[in-house]
């Protein structure tokens, strides 16, 4: 649905895009992570046809975009950063206004509007004016007018920004049941907002894609760090002459925790054999030895890393 | 969907705008101001114009001004009906929206073009409501106003599109509105510069300006070289708009393509605006002046029963001379017995010098060897010769004036110099009667004010004269002799005490006691030949009276002027001349009033017929008043009817010309000016202001 490949941009000296390549299969989900500054939002402003790249060549919704940048406009729904609108027109005025621009069809407008007015759950706030709306009920009335054209893409950039909890989750469902239907690509630096709704990551850093992957092998990320905790109380020089000789396990250290309480990083000896399975067993055989000497084991398991670690880290391996 | 440029998405976007500048409090209190000033000029200018333009001319003396006037107001208020058109989307960032739905650049500028020229053109709709009452009161011919609006509409479309453009290239609205105002006052200055040339500023530079090219429309003068001038300037804001909204971003390599169109475009535009300077139509909406002869010279002309001779001295590359070489022409169109040469003063010195002729532009009427030469002849000068010379003799007109200045200038007090010239000019033989004089032979007399002595011996030497076909206007002031009066009312007009006082149909920022009276009503017919009626009859304005006397006229005498609905006679003579007087019901009598009266008095056996005028008031025909209104033609009329060319009299008044007529405003309609101008319409503004922004406060 979405091709891309080796898309640039600059504003003057500064290169906002370099060489940029990927592709969105058809109802997939995608999430675009990566700190401030780093691009996304000119991605998506190219892909939505609102200012052309420098360089390279792209495909969206079967148009490309050098030769009908219109006609991709009309196929893709998008919602700006910070979701602009007019303040003074009505929810219901402004969904009709762009249905009136995007809906060709007179006689179909306003089922498409009362359609959105329902799905985005506005249909109580339809009189209202858009300025008099809070932050969250604003978010929804711009993914409406995203929406009211039934495009065969919906590009959303930081749809959750500056939301609370409650509203993070709405919009989250919101576009977790678009999945399937429609195109999706949003872009956060959350993300949490990524791992519960999208089917793949793409990670920008500095203009250039870092990272592509599917989220459930991100997921893997997590604990493939191949570090095992114990928490237990006891002796610390009790606890190294017991722990230090398991097999394929490296006592890495041992510190306090609380009153009579240690805590012990044990690291497996082969980390590219970390994977859940090796470390489940490493688990078991160090609760084993701690057990038949009688201790008190608090906590064992893998060490797992948010994905926030995880993010960092492969920025930071970029830096 | 329409994947060209489609009407439908900017109508639509055409709605929004339009929403959101009507239904937001700033369009109204713009209007409210735009309204203030332009009503303070309406009335401001309509003042000046009654006042010190004598309401002579409303096109070059009223509208002129109005319309210069309306240019600024203009040029203040649009730079804030546009300020927010894309500095307030790109503050909101809704540009981001519009750029990414399905629309053409070109629909937006369209759409917020026509919104902003929409909102102007609704503001400039309302200054003419003012207009609209001024063609009620008296019409004009609204050809010249309609080229005005057509010039201020083109000009508030220029001044849109330049608007657009500053204000596509900021996310600031004071910016764009400062700009646009700074980038508008520029193009006005470049006129200021007249001696460009010698300044070392180039030539053409003035020829840029936005003002030079209204006040054709102005004037009522449509100039197609103009109209290309604000078209090439609306082309170029909105090109040079798409040009900018094209490069999206300016932090981007847009910026040397986007500045090359621009060049290219100004370039191109020039050349257009200069090929509307070579090629230039005029469309000339001006009332056109009237092309034929008045009712009354055309009766004139046909009366003659002898030939006369009209030859004019003009020069023929001067331009100021067609209007005699018109007019001569038109007068011998008519009648078959006037001869009408024009001669070259410079080749025919000989047959100028035998006329008596010295100047370019004179014009000498001769029959047989009796002539008269006319340096600045106009059609009442050269119809009043043509009567003259067919008469055996001129009618002889004395004027008693006992005192008061005939002609030059008056120390103080009435003169009647202009109303001797105007006699002197139909051929009538003028004479000033010596203070307490009689009237001698002449066939009419006119009594001018009466305020002198009028001995008993004096009055019978006027009946004397009146029993032997005398004809008398007597014009008799509040402060006449007695005896003038009681003998007035002998003879059938009785000039009663006090004063005719009408607070309302007075004249506006003029004489402060002043009344406008009007034929009778029920005598709008066309009198039959020898009623008096007629006098008045044609008049199309009235006749402006200073203080006057109320008449009492017998059963037989004809009414010829009462005063208004609002009138009354006061017996306080010197509470009305302070201009203080206010209805007592208890003493004071309701108008309407006569204040002009005729009466014709049967042949005796042997005598000629005797006719006599009695007038209230002698101040309307003093150089003060005699050109206001038609204080003239009335008197002419009545000179006219008692030296018995009867046949002449409801003839003059016909000639005015729709427009170019004296303009009158009285004191109550100058008040509903100020309040319609400066009242009405700005407070409706204001109102919608402020309900917009009460229901901006409380909705929902």
């Amino acid at each position: 649905m979405i091709e891309v490949s080796e898309i640039s941009k600059s504003f003057g000296p500064t290169r906002a895009l370099d060489a940029v390549s990927f592709t969105v299969a058809e109802g997939e989900v995608v999430g675009l992570l990566g700190p401030n500054g780093s691009g996304k939002t000119t991605l998506l402003r190219i892909l939505t046809g609102f200012f052309p790249p420098d360089a390279g060549r792209a495909t969206v919704a079967g148009v490309r975009l050098s030769e009908d940048p219109f006609e991709v406009r009309r196929r893709v729904g998008y919602l700006p950063e910070r979701t602009p609108l007019w303040p003074e027109m009505s929810v219901e005025r402004f969904l009709g206004l762009a249905a009136s621009i995007r809906v060709p069809e007179r006689s179909v407008r306003p089922g498409r509007v009362s359609a959105v007015l329902r799905d985005c759950g506005l249909s109580d706030v339809a009189d209202r004016r858009i300025g008099h709306l809070s932050k969250g009920y604003r978010q929804r009335v711009g993914i409406a007018q995203a929406l009211v054209g039934r495009p065969h893409v919906l590009v959303l950039d930081e749809p959750t920004a500056g939301l609370d909890p409650a509203q993070v989750l709405e919009v989250r469902q919101l576009v977790a049941a678009l999945g399937g239907r429609t195109t999706v690509v949003f872009s956060s630096h959350i993300l949490a907002d990524v791992a519960s709704t999208c089917d793949r990551v793409l990670v920008l850093h500095r203009g250039r894609l870092v990272l592509a992957e599917r989220v459930d092998a991100l997921r893997r990320e997590v604990v493939r760090s191949g570090e095992l905790l114990l928490r237990t109380r006891g002796d610390r020089a009790a606890l190294v002459a017991l722990l230090g000789d398991v097999p394929g396990l490296r006592l890495a250290a041992v510190g306090d925790d609380g009153p009579g309480g240690l805590l012990a990083r044990l690291l497996l000896a082969d980390p590219d054999r970390a994977d859940d399975r090796a470390l489940e067993e490493a688990s078991v055989e160090v609760a084993r030895r701690c057990v038949r000497s009688g201790w008190d084991v608090l906590e064992v398991g893998p060490r797992r890393r948010s994905l926030e670690d995880v993010f960092v880290e492969i920025l930071g391996g970029e830096r | 969907m329409s994947r060209g440029f489609s009407i439908a998405r900017v109508g639509a976007l055409l709605r929004k705008e339009l929403h959101a500048l009507f239904g937001q409090p700033l369009l109204w209190v713009v209007g409210t101001f735009f309204l203030l000033l332009a009503g303070y000029y309406f009335y401001t200018d309509l003042v000046f114009f009654v006042t010190f333009g004598f309401g002579e001319n409303i096109f070059e003396n009223f509208f002129q001004l109005l319309f210069v006037d309306l240019r600024l107001v203009l040029l203040l208020t649009v730079p804030l009906l546009t300020m927010r058109a894309f500095a307030e989307e790109r503050k909101l960032g809704t540009t981001e929206l519009l750029f990414t739905w399905p629309l053409r650049d070109g629909e937006i500028v369209l759409a917020k073009f026509l919104a902003c020229a929409i909102a102007a053109a609704a503001l400039l709709a309302a200054t003419v409501v003012p207009l609209a009452w001024l063609h009620r009161l008296q019409p004009f011919s609204p050809w010249p106003v309609v080229s005005a609006y057509l010039g201020l509409g083109l000009m508030a479309a220029s001044f849109v599109a330049i608007g657009l453009l500053l204000s596509s290239l900021t996310d600031n609205q004071v910016v764009a509105a400062m700009s646009t105002l700074g980038v508008l006052l520029l193009l006005w200055v470049l006129s200021w510069n007249e001696s460009a040339g010698e300044s070392g500023w180039p030539s053409w530079l003035p020829r840029l300006s936005m003002f030079d090219h209204f006040e054709g429309f102005a004037r009522g003068v449509v100039e197609s070289r103009d109209v290309i001038y604000f078209g090439c300037l609306v082309v170029f804001g909105a090109a040079a708009c798409l040009q900018v909204l094209g490069a999206r971003s300016w932090r981007g390599s847009r910026l040397a393509p986007t500045l090359a169109g621009l060049a290219g475009l100004l370039v191109s535009l020039g050349f257009v605006g200069a090929f509307g300077e070579r090629w230039n139509a005029r469309l000339d909406l001006t009332p056109g002046r009237t092309r034929t002869l008045s009712p009354h010279t055309r009766r004139i002309l046909d009366r003659l029963d002898s030939d006369v001779e009209v030859v004019a001295f003009v020069r023929s590359a001067d331009p100021a001379n067609a209007r005699v070489t018109d007019l001569v022409g038109r007068i011998a169109e008519v009648s078959p017995r006037v001869h009408v040469r024009t001669l070259d003063v410079n080749r025919n010195p000989a047959i100028a010098r035998r006329y008596g002729v010295d100047a370019y532009g004179a014009v000498v009427v001769a029959k047989g060897d009796r002539r008269r030469v006319f340096r600045h002849a106009s059609e009442e000068t050269i119809a009043g010769a043509i009567q003259d010379l067919g008469r055996s003799r001129p009618v002889a007109v004395a004027l008693v004036a006992d005192g008061a200045p005939i002609g030059g200038r008056p120390v103080a007090g009435r003169a009647f110099g202009a109303l001797a010239t105007a006699l002197s000019d139909q051929g009538d033989d003028v004479r000033v009667v010596a203070p307490g004089g009689g009237p001698g032979d002449a066939d009419v007399a006119i009594v001018l004010g009466g305020e002198g002595e009028w001995p008993i011996d004096r009055v019978a030497a006027f009946e004397d004269w009146l029993a032997r076909g005398g004809r008398l206007l007597a014009l008799v002031e509040p402060g006449a002799a007695p005896e003038l009066a009681a003998w007035l009312a002998r003879r059938g007009i009785d000039p009663r005490p006090g004063a005719v006082v009408d607070s309302d149909d007075r004249l506006h920022g003029g004489e402060g006691v002043s009344l406008r009276a009007r034929p009778p009503a029920g005598t709008t017919e066309a009198a039959a030949p020898g009623e008096a009626a007629g006098i008045s009859l044609a008049l199309a304005q009235g006749v402006l009276l200073s203080l006057a006397r109320p008449l009492v006229p017998a059963g037989d005498a004809e009414v010829l002027l009462a005063s208004g609905d609002g009138s009354w006679a006061t017996a306080d003579l010197d509470r009305a001349q302070r201009g203080l007087a206010s209805f007592d019901p208890s003493v004071d009598v309701r108008g309407p009033l006569p204040v002009a009266a005729a009466r014709s008095f049967p042949t005796a056996a042997g005598a000629p017929g005797t006719r006599l005028v009695v007038v209230g008031d002698a101040d309307f025909a003093s150089d003060a008043f005699v050109d206001f209104l038609d204080d003239r033609d009335f008197l002419l009329n009545a000179v006219g009817w008692l030296s018995g060319d009867d046949d002449l009299v409801a003839l003059r008044g016909r000639r005015k010309e729709v427009g170019r007529e004296q303009f009158f405003l009285s004191a109550a309609q100058a008040r509903t000016a100020l309040a319609l101008g400066v009242g009405v319409l700005p407070l409706l503004s204001a109102a919608v202001a402020v309900g917009l922004a009460l229901r901006s406060r409380f909705a929902r």
